[in-house]
């Protein structure tokens, strides 16, 4: 792969790969293999992108399921101690510490608030994305705001 | 106050990749490219590759030559990186997914740690473009504090293509032995050139490539520029061992000292 488009896709897509990691991963260097591992199948693959968004969906869901296939290894660590957090940078209100309330949810409730409130993406596209139905999606979104005590997007409203 | 969702948003946006895991990552994904042509000898074609990991690929594709032809032929691979871990104890998966039995340490003495290790696969392919081979490879990333980083392949031995017939371990520029096996090193050049400016090269450049066996012209890179990278080869149990790092880092005696651990760790 060139350089320049090498430099492209990471700058791009690198962060919100790795934040999907650490949503379902809770853990900093296992979320960078996972940024390695996607980067290398987009090189091995043959799809053919019409745009950007079609793109990005693809990296999401590439992502989503190398984060299951770690999760089902034996190698992959189960237990993530509060003191991991610490490897991962986040900010955190001190008052209200979201990162840890957001950890402490289980994987497909972090990822669909991740994809809602962070990329942004609709009911419809998330459920497209993880291959769910659209209940399925607003059960999980409504649980998860109840516990971290988000507002509905204005434009969801 | 901070809404909560303001907050959420606060907390994903500061979770982002470092400068450097991204160099890494860039690195890595411009070495995952075809090779084409190589005749027996090294030869300066259209690689676009990043230096430091350049001799491994070349590496496995003149051991490949090496097992299949008895005269050179048109040779062509492909070398793709596998699964990756963070995590040393997953050294023995490794193994067995590459099929070989290896050593390693997950700390040198001279300061040099283990940072990641993946699998990577080479496909070979005649002049008919039929897959010849199909090979596995080990790969451990070291690094150490105001270093150049350190990679060593791990390679098995192929159609009993043993490393002292191999072009590699003839060009040697130094050599030692360590209890009964021979380390060969190396230091080679590499000239990485934008591909826009292939036309640029001079008729000195050309000609050095194609007669000194530690010179190699790439394209594909930003910008002109010029680096060096140290290599080490032996052949153990076997299995092939490159040890390879940019710059003027590592002396001959660092990487023979490296070497030896390797082989008293067995």
């Amino acid at each position: 792969m060139e350089e320049k488009e090498a430099r492209r896709l990471v700058e791009s897509c690198g962060d919100l790969i790795y934040r999907i990691g650490v949503n379902y991963l809770k853990n900093a260097s296992d979320a960078e293999d996972i940024c390695q591992t996607v980067f290398l199948k987009y090189i091995a693959s043959d799809v053919h992108f019409e745009n950007q968004q079609h793109e990005k969906a693809w990296i999401i869901r590439t992502t989503i399921n190398a984060c299951k296939d770690v999760l089902k290894s034996s190698a992959f660590k189960n237990t993530t101690t509060l003191e991991e957090l610490g490897d991962i940078k986040a900010t955190e209100s001190h008052e209200t510490g979201i990162t840890e309330e957001v950890m402490k949810l289980p994987h497909n409730y972090r990822i669909c608030i991740y994809l809602y409130y962070y990329e942004g993406y609709s009911i419809k596209e998330i459920a497209s994305i993880l291959q769910k139905t659209e209940l399925s999606v607003r059960t999980l979104l409504s649980r998860a705001r109840k516990k971290l005590q988000l507002t509905i997007r204005e434009d969801m409203q | 106050m901070m809404s909560r969702n303001a907050e959420y948003l606060d907390a994903m946006a500061n979770l982002t990749l470092s400068d450097d895991a991204k160099n890494r990552m860039i690195q890595r994904m411009i070495t995952t490219t075809p090779i084409t042509s190589i005749s027996g000898k090294k030869r300066n074609n259209s690689i676009k590759k990043y230096a430091v990991l350049a001799a491994a690929c070349l590496m496995t594709l003149g051991l490949i030559a090496a097992a299949f032809i008895g005269n050179p032929a048109k040779l062509t691979s492909k070398k793709v990186d596998l699964s990756g871990t963070r995590h040393f104890e997953n050294l023995t998966e490794y193994e067995k997914a590459a099929q070989i039995d290896i050593s390693a340490v997950e700390a040198f003495k001279n300061g040099y740690k283990f940072q990641y290790m993946y699998l990577s696969e080479t496909n070979a392919f005649d002049g008919d473009s039929s897959k010849i081979s199909k090979e596995k490879a080990v790969n451990i990333h070291y690094t150490c504090e105001n270093k150049a980083d350190l990679e060593i392949h791990m390679n098995p031995v192929i159609a009993s293509a043993h490393l002292k017939d191999s072009e590699d371990a003839q060009n040697a520029t130094d050599q030692t032995e360590i209890d009964g096996i021979t380390l060969y090193y190396s230091l080679n050049e590499y000239l990485s050139v934008p591909a826009s400016e292939k036309g640029t090269l001079t008729n000195e450049e050309l000609e050095r490539a194609e007669s000194d066996n530690h010179f190699f012209i790439y394209y594909g890179s930003l910008e002109r520029k010029t680096t060096y990278a140290s290599t080490l080869l032996f052949e153990m149990d076997n299995v092939i061992y490159l040890l390879e790092s940019s710059g003027n880092d590592l002396t001959t005696d660092d990487l023979y000292s490296m070497a030896k651990e390797i082989i008293e760790h067995k």
